[in-house]
């Protein structure tokens, strides 16, 4: 556990381990995977499920699904406007996915897959190649006029080209990292806080009070967690809508 | 599932927000241009010059990022 030794070990949580025995050891099957296959089945039970009544009064499951839809198709067509409901699929499979990623992590005994940099790196790598395979194909050659912007003096290209390809190829590094570095910030916060009640507890009558005060931090951190998990989701899904704005309008 | 308040579809204006949104835009742009330098360098084999330039560019490619982030390109854009 987090305080043997009396060390605070904060890390352990995101150490990968296989799962389903002797099948998972043979294919690194970790329960990370398992994670994603969970929350794969969790988004897709909500919507069939949710779904399946039809109802004019939506009842809980089917209110959840009906106003998740909503707010990414809202989402898109704010950003990118009416051309951009083609890509409204997208958007939500890539929303719904970190969402409950970022929450199913939050439950006890629960791994959360995207503080992996791996798992965010993939997933900004995928918005990163659509982006720029949607702009190609919208606007041909006149997708690398977006480099040089319109008006500027002609010997500053030599500066201004590669300092807008280096901004262009950071934007798969900043949407993955934002999500991974908030992810793993909270649950290293968490898992801190967590050892303090017990390190606190074990000292004996004085000790179990000075534990409460842990225990408040705690309490509020973990609503500020789901708070961050949401609005982490909410990011990775706009930022997108951005970026896709970039590739069908090309400013 | 309610949008963050005050918000019509734009990116949540809390101060921590944009501080730390401004640290990651920083800090992947110069990520990706030393990367690209040593890369570079490495295959080239002109250290450490190249990973030099590229620093120089990253750390200008961040400070255009975090630029971006109050004066997004186009007009009319959130």
């Amino acid at each position: 556990m987090a305080a043997e030794g009396k060390a605070i070990d904060a890390l352990s949580q995101f150490e990968l381990a296989p799962v389903l025995g002797a099948f998972g050891s043979s294919v690194n099957f970790s329960q990370s995977n398992a994670h994603m296959l969970l929350a794969g089945g969790i988004i897709t039970a909500l919507l069939m499920y949710g779904m399946a009544a039809r109802a004019i009064v939506p009842g809980r499951l089917q209110a959840l699904a009906e106003s998740s839809y909503e707010f990414i198709h809202d989402l898109v067509v704010n950003q990118v406007g009416e051309e951009g409901k083609r890509f409204f699929p997208f958007v939500f499979t890539l929303f719904m996915f970190v969402l409950v990623g970022n929450m199913l992590g939050l439950l006890p005994y629960a791994f959360t897959f995207t503080s992996h940099i791996a798992v965010t790196l993939a997933l900004a790598m995928i918005v990163f190649v659509l982006i720029t395979v949607v702009a190609l194909m919208l606007h041909g050659k006149k997708f690398f006029g977006y480099f040089f912007p319109e008006g500027a003096p002609i010997w500053l290209a030599p500066i201004i080209v590669p300092v807008e390809i280096v901004s262009y190829l950071s934007r798969p590094v900043s949407l993955s990292i934002r999500l991974f570095a908030n992810m793993v910030a909270g649950h290293v916060m968490l898992k801190v806080f967590a050892t303090f009640i017990v390190m606190l507890g074990g000292l004996g009558t004085i000790g179990i009070f000075a534990a409460s005060l842990p225990l408040a931090v705690i309490v509020a951190l973990f609503a500020f967690e789901v708070m961050v998990a949401f609005l982490q989701a909410y990011v990775f899904a706009i930022l997108t809508s951005i970026y896709l704005h970039d590739a069908v309008h090309l400013h | 599932m309610d949008p963050p308040p005050g918000t019509s579809g734009g990116l949540p204006q809390g101060s921590w927000g944009i501080g730390f949104r401004a640290g990651v835009e920083l800090v992947s742009a110069l990520v990706v241009g030393v990367g690209i330098g040593w890369l570079l360098d490495r295959w080239l084999g002109t250290w450490p010059w190249l990973f030099l330039l590229f620093f120089v560019i990253g750390s200008a490619a961040g400070m255009m990022n975090v630029y971006r982030l109050f004066n997004p390109r186009g007009a009319g854009r959130p």
